[in-house]
């Protein structure tokens, strides 16, 4: 098959307005004189291929709380003076390290909880393989667990799974589970070091019948009805230790299409007692974003444009993070004058309300600007930045709410969109910026789709009532030949980028799905559209046959050579999920995609445990196939070979469900790395090739008090790749924008 | 059987659920779940029960009259006088004499029933997701029973397990979590919302029309009669002609895990957007009431004595009087049946009404019984084993109900 892949290495090109158009000698994407053009726009991924060929990119940051827990180390041996070298920082407040016992069997799993199984539970001090009882390592990660909950395959937290510990795991789809669970009593153990005395907060999700911790043999009993309860509690200075007791009646849990889910495990979590500032390093400014988006930022000159919130869209100075303009969009702003007074309601319900809107955006911007710095805001003085934007957020809510009043099936509100309805990422020719807002989860669906200048001036707004898909729309509309193409569910568009009038749109596509956006192919000379079951010409948007990707997940395919990757292959819960890829039809007018390598799952992602759900889109770097998934895996392939090279799960940081995946963000090429940003802001450098090896570990910890992303774990998620331009990186989470650039530490 | 609806109500047509008149016969076209004969999903779609008179207390040591092992499914049972017709995962159906859970029959349904060999192609193709093969709960005109899996095979058998006929509805999925909406008897038609909004002959199996422009989710659509015509409406508030499948109006409501309820010339929908409806002349919809439920809601709403009950998959109970105009507020708002609310959801199935009690079941085995009233007051909470996501049926004095792999017989001795 090799030969298919080389075969057709001239004659397609993936993001056409890239390469061909403009010759070798034009800036490549990432350097810091690249310049979008109409034949070579930026957005989705930087030129939809999320390789930024010409940054110089930044290798080290970080950013921690200025606090006891960046001082904290903790291990899982018993310790002998100093933290040992095997010590870890406690990153993302996390405690991975443990000993374990058990399983011990109980009479009554809610009762035996008060019953010592140790003969000294509160002085015990284990070591490991130590005298009695025997206590052995576990790493608490993604590796070390039995769950793997639904199809996003995540764990939920760093868990302790007493299920893991103690049963025989059979790897692969399917997974299956040896021994006895059954009413019975496990421990898990850990040291934690504080250079002084500390007052800290502890929490200790659980699941199984009964908890109990001691800290410094002190006990505490774990509230069954309140898992993610805050405990108060002090360390004292030098080592500290810390024993969880976890009963459960069933620690099995269920099985679930052909997977389980362990209900016998425990986590563990060290938080600083606010107010909490921050030091960092390496970060040039942050500024806070007005809500919570997956919008990819992306740089056109000396501005960011990124989507945030329900329909925002703003424009920062990327050289120091101000905010120039932001411009929040509903149904009104798409009205023409005569419709606005067609309708009476428009003048009497909806104006005072916008116009109060408009006011809210200006007072929203002050503050956002008296608040940029390179340590973000200490946790005190967010909360009423915060409050303000919540105070945004439900006025603009109620807008939505009025318009369906007025007219419910016309007017669905754009917010009802999971993550948020402004998750599209913006795409600009140079003079132009292009957005989409809206959605709408398992609802009708309404978007907002938008044009302005570099200066904020609305060009022109089209509200389009599309339908969306059970979890909302993600797609990135995508800017090629002067049109902009936007889909929904059915429905693809193409609209003169300059005026936006209909040029095409066709209503047969099927199902275009939540997240996978259109790109661009060249066949010869003509344009054609890829979607995630169907080929459309570019000229007419007449379909030309089936794409035939067989996308499970949210990824966008990525184009080389004329060979379409996909890195989401669901083959059924029997089966591991893999990746396969399609090659394009040579006939522009007309011809389905053949598919041309679609291997099972066990000859490219072992090990793997349940399915690895995958919603990032893929990276292919020099014959090599990059894939991350939910599970917080990376799976390497040699394309040409049609072999697995590596899969490895990065030992990274999850936490709540729905909130802290794995990894959700597209792995990114820039300068010699791959970056890999997991959910909760930790980017992993990778060097690509065929081997694994992991070069940097970079930390950006923001705990909340105040948030405006109503995130139950606290911590910020990044589900979005970063934007490379030069030496800098910027790199959006849910509640900042960063940009990264090497340079020394500062202090708040 | 009652006889027409009893009142006209000003300027909208009324609905009736079923047709007036002597029943019809077993087996015959005309023949759709009754209250007297509920053969199928939810009984006759409502969840109602309320000639049972069902136990409240139960234990795998108490008011268990028999059990059967029928393999896991979400499906709900299907119960007639003599007989119980439930499926299980991944391609059966088995048939259980009521009286003492033995089993009389079991039927494979698989792609290898499928003559076409492009339908069995595809068949084979189908991967199952979370809702599994066989979520869709059976249903009888007490003649034949009619299956759908999620692979996209439809299939008639008499009730001694013999095939009638097979049909294969090929169209891709187009659902995340897989494919779980139930077949329906309506207007002498055998409708199936899978992708597309499908109508069968029920005695042939001969495909009647298509209709592609209806959204499918994961509730069963609803049959009702509006006027002279009837109508089915899919849970995303799509409605079409039961005839010929032709679309007469388009969301008047917005659900899809649940499937909508109809009473007293209403139609009731109950997820995030909760919505009653009247329909009036040439269909135009007028939203007569509307409430909103924070959190996802699995199971289908239940309507009694001018209430209408659901619950969230977190276990959380709401009541909205019936009788409201414009914004409403739940008369229940949220309240915990199982505890704590967490994470992830507990309760995929539907509140049941049997007698004067409401029945909702934990994916775990935990069953609430409520009182059916505005207080709902709690009644008992009783637990098997495993539990199964699927919602207890009741005929008489018992209560059928899944619980892991098996199939629980409850009532008193």
């Amino acid at each position: 098959m090799r030969n298919i892949f080389l075969a057709t290495v001239v004659a397609l090109l993936a993001a056409p307005a890239e390469r061909d158009a403009i010759g070798a000698a034009a800036p490549v994407l990432g350097s810091p004189d690249f310049k979008a053009t109409p034949d070579r726009p930026c957005g989705w991924r930087g030129d939809w291929t999320g390789k930024f060929i010409g940054a110089m990119p930044p290798t080290s940051w970080s950013r921690r709380v200025h606090g006891i827990t960046t001082a904290i180390r903790y291990q899982a041996a018993r310790p002998a003076g100093e933290p040992a070298k095997s010590s870890r920082e406690l990153e993302y407040f996390s405690i991975k390290d443990w000993l374990v016992t058990g399983p011990i069997s109980v009479k009554d799993p809610a009762a035996d909880i008060e019953q010592d199984f140790l003969g000294g539970e509160a002085a015990v001090q284990p070591s490991e393989g130590g005298k009695g009882k025997e206590w052995k390592f576990l790493r608490a990660d993604v590796e070390t667990q039995s769950r793997h909950d639904h199809n996003e395959g995540t764990c939920g937290q760093s868990n302790v799974d007493f299920v893991f510990a103690f049963g025989k795991l059979t790897e692969g789809p399917g997974t299956k589970v040896e021994g006895d669970f059954t009413n019975k009593v496990a421990y898990a153990h850990t040291y934690v070091f504080s250079p002084v005395e500390a007052k800290v907060q502890l929490q200790m999700p659980f699941d199984g019948t009964a908890g109990k911790f001691w800290l410094n043999g002190k006990p505490t009993l774990l509230d069954p009805k309140n898992r993610g309860k805050v405990y108060d509690v002090s360390l004292a200075a030098g080592w500290n230790r810390l024993l969880a007791k976890i009963t459960v009646a069933n620690g099995m849990g269920k099985h679930y299409s052909g997977r389980w889910l362990s209900a016998w495990m425990v986590a563990a979590y060290l938080t600083p007692i606010g107010p909490v500032s921050y030091e960092t390093k390496n970060i040039s400014w942050m500024t806070k974003v007005t809500g919570r988006s997956m919008s990819q930022p992306i740089v056109v000159g000396d501005r960011i444009f990124l989507g945030a919130n329900i329909s925002d869209l703003m424009c920062i100075h990327k050289n120091d993070g101000r905010v120039l303009w932001l411009r929040t969009t509903t149904p009104y702003d798409a009205m023409t004058p005569a419709e606005r007074k067609a309708t009476p309601a428009i003048a009497e319900k909806i104006e005072p309300l916008v116009g109060q809107l408009l006011k809210m955006n200006e007072e929203v911007v002050a503050a956002l600007n008296a608040a940029v710095s390179p340590q973000g805001l200490p946790s005190d003085q967010a909360v009423a930045l915060d409050r303000k934007l919540k105070e945004k957020t439900e006025h603009e809510r109620k807008i939505h709410k009025a318009f369906v009043d007025i007219d419910r099936k016309k007017y669905p509100a754009y917010f009802e969109n999971e993550v948020s309805s402004s998750n599209a990422t913006p795409c600009s020719d140079g003079q132009r910026v292009y957005w989409t807002c809206g959605g709408g989860m398992k609802g009708p669906g309404a978007y907002a789709i938008q044009c302005y200048d570099l200066d904020g001036k609305r060009v022109w707004t089209l509200h389009e009532v599309l339908g969306s898909e059970e979890h909302g729309n993600h797609q990135s509309p995508l800017l090629l030949e002067g049109k902009l193409i936007f889909g929904a569910v059915k429905t693809l568009l193409a609209l003169d980028a300059k005026t936006g009038k209909l040029v095409w749109k066709n209503e047969q596509m099927e199902k275009l799905e939540s997240g996978t956006s259109p790109v661009a192919a060249r066949i010869g000379t003509a344009a054609i559209i890829i979607t995630n079951r169907k080929l459309v010409r570019a000229s007419d948007g007449v379909e030309m046959g089936a794409s035939n990707l067989n996308i499970w997940g949210d990824p966008t395919p990525v184009v080389e050579n004329g060979i379409v990757y996909n890195t989401s292959r669901f083959r059924g819960w029997d089966e591991l999920s893999s990746m396969s890829a399609v090659k394009l039809p040579s006939n522009p007018e007309k011809g389905s995609a053949t598919v041309v390598w679609d291997p099972p799952g066990k000859d490219l992602a072992t090990p793997a445990r349940g399915t690895n759900y995958t919603v990032a889109s893929p990276l292919f770097v020099d014959g090599i196939l990059y894939g991350v998934d939910m599970t917080g895996g990376i799976t390497a392939v040699d394309v040409g070979g049609q072999k697995g090279l590596y899969r490895r799960w990065l030992d990274g940081y999850n936490r709540y469900n729905r909130f802290l995946y794995g990894v959700a963000a597209s792995p990114t090429l820039a300068g010699k790395h791959i970056y890999v940003v997991d959910d909760a802001g930790y980017t992993h450098l990778i060097q690509p090739g065929p081997q694994f090896k992991e070069t940097g570990r970079n930390v950006l910890e923001n705990i909340y008090f105040s948030s405006v992303s109503n995130n139950p774990c606290r911590q910020e998620a990044f589900y979005t790749a970063p934007y490379f331009d030069g030496k800098a990186m910027f790199l959006r989470g849910e509640e900042y924008l960063y940009r990264i650039e090497e340079k020394t530490a500062t202090k708040s | 059987m009652k006889a027409f609806l009893p009142f006209l109500l000003a300027g909208a047509l009324a609905i009736q659920a079923r047709d007036a008149g002597p029943p019809v016969p077993l087996g015959s076209p005309e023949f759709r779940p009754t209250p007297e004969r509920p053969f199928g999903w939810r009984g006759d779609g409502t969840g109602r029960f309320p000639g049972a008179t069902p136990v409240t207390e139960w234990s795998l040591t108490k008011n268990v009259r028999w059990s059967a092992v029928v393999g896991k499914s979400y499906s709900s049972p299907v119960v007639t006088d003599k007989l119980v017709l439930v499926t299980s995962e991944p391609d059966l159906l088995l048939c259980l004499d009521r009286a003492a859970g033995k089993e009389l029959w079991r039927a494979k349904v698989t792609p290898a029933d499928l003559s076409d060999a492009q339908a069995r192609a595809a068949a084979l193709e189908y991967k199952a997701k979370d809702t599994g093969m066989a979520a869709a709960t059976p249903v009888t005109d007490g003649k034949s029973v009619y299956v759908v899996f999620a692979n996209g095979i439809v299939r008639a058998l008499d009730l001694g397990g013999k095939a009638k006929w097979t049909a294969f509805i090929d169209a891709k999925q187009n659902t995340a979590y897989g494919r779980s909406a139930s077949p329906i008897l309506t207007a002498g038609r055998l409708v199936v919302h899978m992708t597309n909004l499908y109508a069968f002959d029920p005695a042939t199996g001969k495909q009647l029309w298509e209709n592609t422009e209806a959204r499918c989710a994961y509730g069963t659509p609803l049959g009702l009669r509006l006027g002279g015509a009837d109508l089915v409406v899919t849970p995303a508030g799509d409605v079409f002609r039961a005839d010929d499948g032709k679309n007469v109006n388009s969301q008047i409501g917005n659900s899809s895990n649940s499937s909508p309820v109809t009473q007293d010339g209403m139609i009731y929908f109950g997820e995030k957007d909760v919505r009653a409806i009247r329909l009036g002349a040439e269909f135009k919809d007028e939203s007569v009431w509307n409430s909103e439920i924070a959190g996802e809601v699995f199971g289908s709403p239940l309507l009694h004595d001018g209430l209408m009950f659901t619950a969230t998959g977190k276990g959380e109970l709401f009541a909205f009087d019936t009788r409201k105009k414009g914004a409403a507020e739940p008369v229940i708002d949220a309240r915990a049946l199982f505890g704590e609310p967490g994470a992830e959801p507990v309760a995929y199935s539907s509140l049941t009404l049997a007698g004067k009690f409401l029945f909702l079941a934990s994916n775990q085995g935990e069953v609430v019984v409520l009182e059916a009233t505005r207080e709902a007051k709690p009644v008992g909470k009783n637990r098997l084993k495993d539990g199964s996501g699927s919602a207890p049926v009741f005929s008489g004095k018992d209560m059928f109900l899944r619980d892991g792999d098996s199939l629980y017989c409850i009532g008193s001795p």
